[in-house]
C-alpha cells in the first residue's frame, strides 16, 4: 500500500508539473498580455514596455516559466496584478469556503441520491421509477446558471424561505452560520451531482441485484431489505466512491458558475474576476490548486475503492 | 415416508414457451436424485421452482411441495422461512456465488443467523466448524479470509457448507462441479456423497453429464424440452436406457476407446508447429516453464490440463499473440520470435484460432457471412465476389444451412455458432487449426456433431490441429498424439491409446482416474 500510494503520487506530480506548463504557455500566449489588460486602453507604449520590464515579461518565455516553477516550490505563487495581494494568501482565504461548498453540496446529493437510486432500482419499470428519471433527466440537462435563477425567484423572491445571497462573511465560522443564505447555492451545485449519482446508483444497484451472490443469500432466505443493506448497497457503494473522486473537477467548475451567480466569496469567483482581468498570477494559481485537488481525488478515490474492496488488497493465499 | 420434495403435474411456462410440462417425481429423504438434460430441458426451471426462486413473468401451475407443504402457494415468508433452512441450493459458478466484499465466515454463517438468530460468537464457532466439516484446510485462517482468495474448489466448499449450515433436509445443486477442474470435481462429487451418508440429507442434482450422474446418483430422471421422459434407478437406466433419448443423450458422451484409428496421412515439409524450450513469464508468474512440443504436418495434438496449467497461454503462443520470454516458435519452419508487423501477420495467417466460446467469440453486429470473409478482407484476399463464393463454400463445408450467411449470431444455435467459428478459421485455408475448448460450451449431442465436423474437415483438408482441451474423453476421440500440461510443463506426451492406457506420469495417472466414466458400476468399485 506505502508503495502504490508512492508510485501514485510520483504520478501525482508530474500530472501537475504537466498541467502547469500547458496553462502557463497557453495564458501568456494570449494577445495583448496582462499589460493592457491592467494599465488599460489609455496606457501608452512606453508604459507597457515599463510594465512588462519590470515583470520579467520581455524575458523568454520558458526563463519566465524557470522561474516561476523556482518561486512556486518554495509556496511563492507571485503577486496578484490586480488585488494588492499575494496569490497565496488569496487562494488561502478562497479555498475553504470552496471546500465548504462543495462539500455541502455531495453531501446533500449523496443524502438524496443514494435512497432515491436504491429506490428506483427496486421499482425499475414501474411508473415511479419513470417518473423520477425523467425528473433526474430534467434536473441533469438544467444549465446550472438557469436552474440557480429559478431556484432565486421561486425560494428567494416568491417564497422568500432563502436568501439570493450567499453568506458574506469573511470567516467559516460567519459562513456556516448563515444557512438561509447557503442553501440555494449548496442546491444549485447539487442537483446536477444527484441527477448523475442517482443514476449511476441505479443501474449499480441493479447490475448487483442480478449477481449471483444476491441469488445466493436469497436462496439461503434472506428478505429483500436484508440483501439491498448487506449485499447490494455495499458493492454499489464501491462505484460512486471512485465516482465522487474523478467528480471533483466537475465539481470546481460548477463552483464557478455557482459562486459567480450567488456572489459567493469562494474560488470559483476568485478565478472568475481573475479571467475577467487578465490577472495571470491568481489564475496561474488557481489552477494549480484544482489540478492538485483533481489527482488527490482520484488518488483518495482509488485507495477508499482498495479499503473497501478485499480484491484491490493484497491477496494472500 | 413423507418425500421430501414432491412435484406434481408441474408446469411452468414463460410467456408462449412451456419450459416446464407435467412433470411429477418425488425425493425420498436421504436420497440423490439426478436430473439430467441439455439445455432447454427444463431441469434449471424445475431446480428454481424448489425454492420459489422463479422470475416473477413465470407462470406455474401443478404444485411443488416440501415435505407436504406446497411450496408454489407459499407466502414471501412463508419461503423465506424455507430457502437454506428446509431446502438448500448450491449453485453451478463458485466464482460469483459469493460476495466478494464479505468475508468466508460471515457468509458460511449468515443462514444461521438468518434462520436461528444466533449471536455472533456463536455465528463465528459454528463457520469454523462448518468449514471443517467440508474439509477446507486451516479453517481458523479461511474464516477471516475474503472469497478472491480461495481457489474455485475450495469456494464450492464453502458454497456447500452454506447449504448444510442450517441442516436442511435437502440440497438441490444445480451444476455443482461444471465450473471446475476434473480432479477438483471429483472431490466436490465424493464431498457431496459423504455429506449425504454423514447428514442424511437428500441432494437433487442437477447435471449435463453423464459421468456426474454415474458418479453420485441413486435414480436418474431424464428431461428433454421440459418433459420427464424417463425415471429410474441409476444401474438399471445406464444399462437399458428405455427412452429413444436417453439412449441417444448415452451414446454422445465421449468414451474412452482402445480401438486404433488410422494414423495421419504422413504429411510433408516441416512441422507445422515446433516449441523448443518455451518460457512464458506474466510479470512474476510462470505460466509456460520450459515447454517443448510439435505438431506434425496433418496430425492432431491433443493438449490436455486443468486450468492454469498454461494450455492457453501455449495455443496463444503458437500464433504469435503472446511472446515468450525464452525458447524458440516455429510456424512452419518460420521463427516467430522477432517477426514484427506485415512479416508477422503473413505467418499468423497460417494458423486461425477457434475460441471456446462462440457467444463472445462472433461481433453480434455482423452477419456470419462477413464475419466467415473478414480473414480474407484483412489479409486482402480476393475481390468482394470471391470472397463471398468462398464464405458461402464454408457455410457448406461446415453443414450450415446456405441462407445461415446474411443471419446474425444470435439467431443461431451454440453448436451453429461453434460452426461459424470454424468456418471463419478455415477461410484462409490455414496449414494449422488452434482449437482452444471449441466443445466445452456445448451440450453433449451438439458437442458430439461438432467434433464430428472437426474430424471429417482435417481428413478432407488434412490441416494440422493443436486441440487444447481439459476433456480428456473428447481428445480421446480426436487427437493422434496427446500432450498432458501440469503448472506449466508438459509432463507427459506420446501416442494417444499409449498415454490414454499407460500412462507414465503420476499427475496424468491422477487425471485419468477423476474423469467420471458414463459407467456406475465401474464408477462405484472406484
Amino acid at each position: 500500500m506505502t508503495r502504490y500510494v508512492g508510485v501514485r503520487l510520483l504520478q501525482a506530480i508530474v500530472v501537475i508539473f504537466i498541467v502547469v506548463l500547458i496553462v502557463f504557455f497557453l495564458l501568456h500566449r494570449i494577445p495583448g498580455g496582462p499589460a493592457r489588460g491592467i494599465l488599460g486602453q489609455q496606457a501608452t507604449q512606453q508604459q507597457i514596455d515599463d510594465f512588462n520590464h519590470a515583470q520579467g515579461f520581455d524575458l523568454p518565455l520558458p526563463v519566465q516559466f524557470g522561474r516561476y516553477l523556482g518561486q512556486m516550490v518554495t509556496g511563492d505563487f507571485g503577486d496578484s496584478y490586480v488585488e494588492n495581494q499575494r496569490v497565496g494568501d488569496l487562494v488561502a482565504d478562497r479555498l475553504p469556503k470552496t471546500l465548504v461548498l462543495t462539500g455541502l453540496a455531495t453531501l446533500l446529493a449523496l443524502l438524496v441520491a443514494v435512497p432515491l437510486g436504491v429506490f428506483q432500482a427496486v421499482r425499475r419499470g414501474r411508473a415511479s421509477d419513470h417518473v423520477l428519471s425523467m425528473v433526474n433527466f430534467v434536473l441533469y440537462s438544467t444549465p446550472v446558471f438557469f436552474l440557480g435563477f429559478v431556484l432565486i425567484i421561486v425560494f428567494a423572491q416568491r417564497i422568500p424561505l432563502f436568501s439570493a445571497q450567499a453568506p458574506q462573511g469573511g470567516t467559516l465560522v460567519e459562513i456556516l452560520s448563515d444557512p438561509r443564505g447557503l442553501a440555494l447555492p449548496v442546491i444549485t451545485a447539487a442537483a446536477g451531482m444527484i441527477a448523475v449519482f442517482s443514476r449511476y446508483l441505479r443501474s449499480s444497484v441493479i447490475d448487483n441485484l442480478h449477481e449471483d451472490f444476491v441469488r445466493t443469500a436469497r436462496a439461503k432466505g434472506a428478505s429483500e431489505p436484508y440483501l439491498l443493506r448487506k449485499h447490494v448497497l455495499r458493492n454499489s457503494l464501491t462505484a460512486i466512491v471512485s465516482m465522487i473522486g474523478y467528480y471533483i473537477p466537475v465539481a470546481f467548475g460548477g463552483a464557478l458558475v455557482v459562486e459567480q451567480m450567488f456572489n459567493y466569496p469562494g474560488m470559483g469567483l476568485l478565478f472568475w474576476n481573475a479571467a475577467q482581468r487578465s490577472d495571470f498570477p491568481v489564475l496561474l494559481g488557481v489552477v494549480f490548486v484544482i489540478a492538485v485537488a483533481t489527482v488527490l481525488g482520484s488518488l483518495l478515490a482509488d485507495i477508499a475503492q482498495r479499503l473497501i474492496d478485499p480484491r484491490t488488497r493484497k491477496v494472500t493465499p | 415416508m413423507t418425500p421430501v420434495v414432491e412435484f406434481r403435474n408441474l408446469s411452468v411456462r414463460f410467456g408462449d414457451t412451456e419450459a416446464v410440462s407435467d412433470v411429477s417425481f418425488a425425493v425420498e429423504p436421504g436420497e440423490i436424485v439426478a436430473i439430467v438434460g441439455e439445455s432447454g430441458s427444463g431441469k434449471s426451471v424445475s431446480a428454481l421452482t424448489t425454492l420459489g426462486l422463479l422470475p416473477s413473468t413465470a407462470k406455474v401451475s401443478g404444485a411443488v411441495s416440501h415435505a407436504g407443504v406446497p411450496i408454489t402457494s407459499m407466502t414471501p415468508a412463508q419461503l423465506r422461512d424455507l430457502r437454506g433452512n428446509g431446502i438448500a441450493m448450491v449453485f453451478q459458478e463458485p466464482m460469483t456465488a459469493l460476495n466478494p466484499l464479505l468475508t468466508i465466515g460471515t457468509q458460511v454463517a449468515e443462514g444461521l443467523r438468518l434462520h436461528r438468530g444466533i449471536s455472533r460468537a456463536e455465528a463465528a464457532r459454528e463457520a469454523l466448524r462448518l468449514l471443517e466439516l467440508v474439509g477446507i484446510p486451516e479453517p481458523e485462517r479461511r474464516v477471516h479470509q475474503y472469497p478472491h482468495e480461495l481457489s474455485g474448489g475450495q469456494r464450492q466448499r464453502v458454497v456447500i457448507a452454506m447449504a448444510v449450515s442450517c441442516d436442511p433436509e435437502v440440497i438441490v445443486a444445480d451444476e455443482p462441479t461444471t465450473a471446475l477442474d476434473v480432479t477438483v470435481q471429483a472431490e466436490i462429487l465424493a464431498l457431496l456423497r459423504r455429506l449425504r451418508d454423514e447428514l442424511g440429507t437428500a441432494i437433487v442434482l442437477i447435471t449435463h453429464s453423464m459421468g456426474v450422474v454415474a458418479e453420485l446418483a441413486d435414480r436418474v430422471i431424464v428431461m428433454y424440452r421440459g418433459e420427464v421422459v424417463e425415471d429410474g434407478d441409476v444401474f438399471e437406466l445406464f444399462e437399458h436406457p428405455r427412452h429413444a433419448y436417453t439412449r441417444s443423450l448415452l451414446d454422445a458422451v465421449p468414451r474412452f476407446t482402445k480401438d486404433v484409428r488410422p494414423g495421419p496421412a504422413a504429411g510433408e515439409g516441416p512441422a507445422a508447429l515446433q516449441l523448443d524450450g518455451v518460457v512464458v513469464d506474466f510479470g512474476r508468474f510462470r505460466a509456460v516453464e520450459g515447454v517443448t512440443l510439435e505438431v506434425a504436418p496433418g496430425e492432431i495434438l491433443g493438449l490436455v490440463g486443468e486450468s492454469g496449467s498454461g494450455k492457453t497461454t501455449i495455443g496463444r503462443v503458437a500464433v504469435g499473440l503472446v511472446r515468450p520470454s525464452a525458447g524458440s516458435v516455429r510456424l512452419f519452419g518460420t521463427e516467430l520470435n522477432g517477426l514484427r508487423g506485415a512479416a508477422l501477420r503473413t505467418t499468423r495467417a497460417r494458423a486461425a484460432m477457434v475460441f471456446q466460446d462462440p457467444a463472445s467469440s462472433l461481433d453480434p453486429r455482423m452477419t456470419v457471412g462477413d464475419t466467415i470473409a473478414e480473414p480474407m478482407v484483412l489479409q486482402k484476399v480476393g475481390d468482394r465476389l470471391l470472397r463471398q463464393r468462398r464464405a458461402a463454400e464454408l457455410v457448406d463445408a461446415v453443414a450450415l444451412p446456405s441462407d445461415a450467411l446474411s443471419r446474425y449470431p444470435h439467431e443461431l444455435s451454440g453448436g451453429q455458432r461453434q460452426r461459424v467459428s470454424i468456418a471463419r478459421a478455415l477461410a484462409l485455408d490455414p496449414g494449422l487449426l488452434i482449437a482452444d475448448e471449441p466443445t466445452s460450451a456445448l451440450d453433449v449431442s451438439v458437442q458430439a456433431t461438432v467434433l464430428e465436423l472437426l474430424r471429417s474437415l482435417q481428413r478432407e483438408l488434412g490441416f494440422s490441429c493443436l486441440f487444447i482441451s481439459h476433456d480428456l474423453a473428447v481428445v480421446d476421440a480426436l487427437a493422434d498424439r496427446v500432450a498432458v500440461m501440469h503448472r506449466g510443463a508438459v509432463v507427459e506426451s506420446g501416442e494417444r491409446t499409449a498415454v490414454f492406457t499407460e500412462p507414465r506420469d503420476d499427475y496424468t495417472r491422477a487425471l485419468l482416474a477423476a474423469v467420471p466414466v458414463p459407467d456406475p458400476r465401474a464408477q462405484r468399485k472406484r
